[in-house]
């Protein structure tokens, strides 16, 4: 494959120059020459700012401690890339909830719920309790929404037969934290995979620009020998 | 309302509507030399800003999820944040009703180029089939028009434009002047294999993307990100490559915030210009011209010829024959998503090309309608490869794996071994789908809105069951497995919500007859011979072909026929 320009990782400013070069190679016109490069500057000096030294607004000290937490439990760094608060999941729901009163409230309540469980367990906050434990309790919490979901798959045909079904369920006591959980995992798996390192840990093939698209005769190969039309 | 201003002065045609249909007629009228006003009721289109094609999620501390989250209230963008779309499926202050019992959704755009600066690009020939199809099944209508007619524009538009794709010989797909198709992705191999065996063929797509440079446009670079706007116009915007040429032309003057109301007529009756509201000041503006061409999309020149009342025209200009609004088509949309187990592992490579899917199914079976038991055809697109994650790309992947060093995994193991299939095709026009003007509620300038009223009949409810089963049968074949609907939210009842696939055309149709239609073969009104309409309105039928390449071939029909009979002195 003709690799030219690696657009949204590495370096913006080879990015540049590279779709420079691309453009002035295509015999192309300046108008969008320049329209190109500007954004592409645009962001190097965006990339700068975002997130760098950024203060905390909405979440308490405690609740951004117990947000750290829940976000490294959530997606956990490993051999091949680091963990969602490395990827800036806790400024990200930090910085949504400043914005959005239902959202801060959501996680404001879902957060107090948690210490609170964790004392009736016979435990300190929920930041300050051991791994073993805060597994434990997000275990349940993942067993009893899986158990949910179950029942609601068996229950009937369609959306609406889920929508009704779920309506109709005690929830039992860990419902409002597998309620929370659901937010809390939503926000961090995606301030994971929209960040670099979670783009890094999926090995994104893409933000490249080429002259000609090829496809790999080993990306090929491996497909064919593999499918039912070998 | 402060007084109307009328313009200084008189145009030879004000156009409404700077998207596909306008774009096209603003730049084939000022290349015969015609001194033309188009109308845009949003703002001017500015790529460096508004197009966010190179742009990377985390270059947002809100990653795309909008301020406050709004993506997770269902608030965010259609179609997500990275995509260039102005408007949506609610307008602020500009509501539109739809009938008791039905169901109606309603795209509309607000900005220079309209809904082409992010539209799909799929650019499909209509074949004879398709143009006399009541000729083989008795259902819907005619067009006036031949095929033999009708190509030597799709020759034009596609050499203007750029459209990817190889010569077949399908009937249902008729070969036109092609730009080098990108080479297949893996997914895309597979399920040509599997369409072997099924008798399904898959080709080339045909997509208005240029792979080679073209009229100061620079060759597509494959980033795949063309439903964010394409900075180097290597994928068709009417913005780009019609109306900015247009303007350097110096002989087309473009308004923007202009919210069009109705086509003013003088003395006799006779149109003679646009009557707009400006957004800016809420006055009242005329523009006088010696021709009318509406291009505001279907539902909004429907809107403006029924409220385009006086006593010549008391049901509203064009409409004496009653079919304005009537003949109300989307497309029939319906969609399931596979795994392909053994992709898993598979060595990473970029599968963004050029954007769309680069194979396609054309409909295959279309002397097989009696033993399948529905009229009309559909053609196949399908998605797959090593996607760009975003906000939601994995919310139900976490729910099925649950959290931790597990879910991580699996996500990494998973990755690019999904695919998805979507069938597009035709309705059959029936009379319960149509518009009408509510003549209870206004917009905020005053604009009486649009009623919709909408049914699928079995026709399409059919034709959807044959895609569900197609679908699981490709999927089968590849060595993989359905895993559910591939857009739940609008699919869930087993076909798409009406007009969710943004394929609305039909509600000013041609035809033979002054009777029986609101335009001739050329565009033009019945009515008055200075009024014409250019976009998907004029569609009699709605095959399985998404309408743009048609309307672009129409409107370039239509505007060379206007300046023809200027010329001649009939206009």
């Amino acid at each position: 494959m003709s690799k030219l320009v690696q657009i949204s990782e590495i370096s913006r400013r080879d990015a540049l120059r590279g779709i420079a070069l691309a453009i002035a190679a295509a015999g192309f016109g300046v108008p969008i020459n320049q329209a190109a490069a500007q954004q592409v500057h645009g962001q190097a000096t965006a990339m700068k700012g975002a997130l760098e030294g950024y203060k905390r607004q909405e979440l308490t000290e405690h609740e951004w401690e117990t947000v750290t937490r829940l976000a490294a439990l959530i997606v956990p760094a490993d051999e091949i890339s680091g963990s969602a608060v490395d990827a800036g999941a806790v400024e990200f729901i930090d910085l949504l909830c400043a914005s959005n009163e239902d959202l801060a409230n959501i996680f404001h309540g879902g957060l107090a719920w948690l210490d609170a469980e964790m004392r009736e367990r016979g435990n300190s906050t929920f930041a300050a309790s051991t791994a073993e434990t805060q597994i434990a309790l997000l275990d349940e919490l993942a067993a009893e929404e899986a158990n949910r979901n179950s029942r609601i798959q068996g229950s009937g045909q369609g959306d609406y037969a889920r929508f009704r079904d779920y309506q109709a369920w005690d929830q039992g006591d860990l419902g409002p934290g597998v309620e929370f959980f659901g937010w809390m995992r939503k926000l961090a798996v995606d301030a994971f995979y929209t960040s670099p390192v979670g783009l890094q840990d999926l090995k994104y093939p893409g933000g490249r620009a080429y002259t000609e698209y090829s496809v790999p005769q080993e990306a090929i190969d491996y497909a064919m020998k593999r499918s039912p039309f070998a | 309302m402060p007084q109307s201003n009328a313009s200084p002065q008189e145009y030879d045609a004000v156009i409404v509507g700077a998207g596909a249909g306008g774009g096209t007629a603003v730049r084939v009228l000022t290349d015969h030399g015609m001194k033309v006003c188009l109308l845009e009721a949003g703002p001017m289109l500015d790529p460096t800003t508004e197009f966010k094609e190179h742009q990377s999620f985390h270059d947002y501390n809100h990653r795309g999820v909008e301020d406050g989250g709004k993506f997770y209230f269902g608030e965010g963008k259609p179609y997500g944040f990275m995509t260039t779309t102005s408007g949506g499926w609610t307008l602020p202050g500009e509501p539109y009703t739809v009938g008791e019992g039905s169901q109606f959704k309603w795209f509309r755009s607000r900005i220079v180029g309209g809904r082409t600066n992010h539209y799909g690009r799929m650019s499909f020939r209509f074949s004879q089939m398709d143009l006399k199809a009541r000729d083989r099944d008795g259902l819907g209508d005619n067009w006036p028009i031949d095929y033999s007619d009708i190509s030597p524009y799709y020759d034009k538009a596609e050499s203007f434009i750029g459209v990817t794709g190889t010569v077949e010989g399908i009937p249902s797909a008729p070969d036109g002047i092609f730009e080098k198709a990108p080479a297949p992705q893996v997914h895309t191999l597979l399920a040509r294999e599997a369409g072997k065996k099924l008798g399904i063929p898959f080709i080339a797509n045909r997509r208005a993307v240029i792979t080679s440079n073209k009229n100061g446009r620079a060759a597509c670079h494959y980033c795949g990100h063309c439903g964010r706007g394409c900075l180097t116009a290597s994928a068709y915007s009417a913005s780009q490559v019609e109306i900015f040429p247009a303007l350097e032309s110096g002989r087309a003057t473009l308004i923007t915030g202009a919210m069009a109301r109705e086509v003013s007529v003088d003395s006799n009756g006779k149109p003679n210009g646009v009557i707009y509201i400006d957004r800016d000041t809420r006055r009242e503006v005329k523009i006088s011209a010696k021709a009318v061409i509406l291009a505001a999309s279907s539902g909004e020149s429907a809107r403006i010829l029924l409220n385009s009342k006086s006593r010549y025209h008391p049901n509203g200009i064009g409409n004496s024959s009653g079919q304005v609004g009537r003949n109300l088509m989307d497309t029939v949309g319906f969609g399931l998503r596979g795994y392909v187990p053994y992709l898993e592992g598979m060595p990473h490579y970029d599968t963004n090309g050029f954007g769309g899917t680069h194979l396609y199914a054309p409909w295959w079976a279309w002397d097989d309608h009696e033993k399948l038991g529905f009229p009309r055809g559909y053609h196949i697109e399908f998605g797959g490869g090593f996607r760009l994650p975003g906000p939601g790309s994995y919310h139900g992947a976490a729910q099925s794996l649950g959290y931790g060093a597990k879910m991580k995994k699996q996500i990494r193991e998973q990755y690019g071994a999904a695919v998805s299939f979507a069938g597009r095709g035709e309705m059959i026009a029936n009379d319960l789908s149509y518009c009408e003007i509510d003549p209870n509620v206004v917009d905020q300038w005053g604009i009486p809105v649009l009623k919709f009223h909408f049914k699928w009949s079995d026709h399409e409810w059919k034709q959807a069951r044959h895609m569900e089963k197609s679908f699981t049968e490709i999927i089968d074949a590849m060595g993989g497995r359905v895993v559910g609907l591939a857009n739940a939210a609008r699919e869930a009842d087993g076909i798409s919500v009406p007009g969710s696939i943004i394929h609305e055309v039909g509600t000013a149709r041609m035809g033979e007859r002054a009777e029986t239609s609101v335009l001739n073969k050329f565009n033009q009104a019945w009515d008055a011979k200075n009024l014409f309409v250019v976009d998907g309105a004029s569609f009699v039928s709605n095959p399985d072909k998404n309408p743009t390449l048609t309307i672009n071939s129409l409107s370039w029909r239509a505007s060379d026929y206007l300046a023809e009979e200027m010329r001649k002195g009939n206009v």
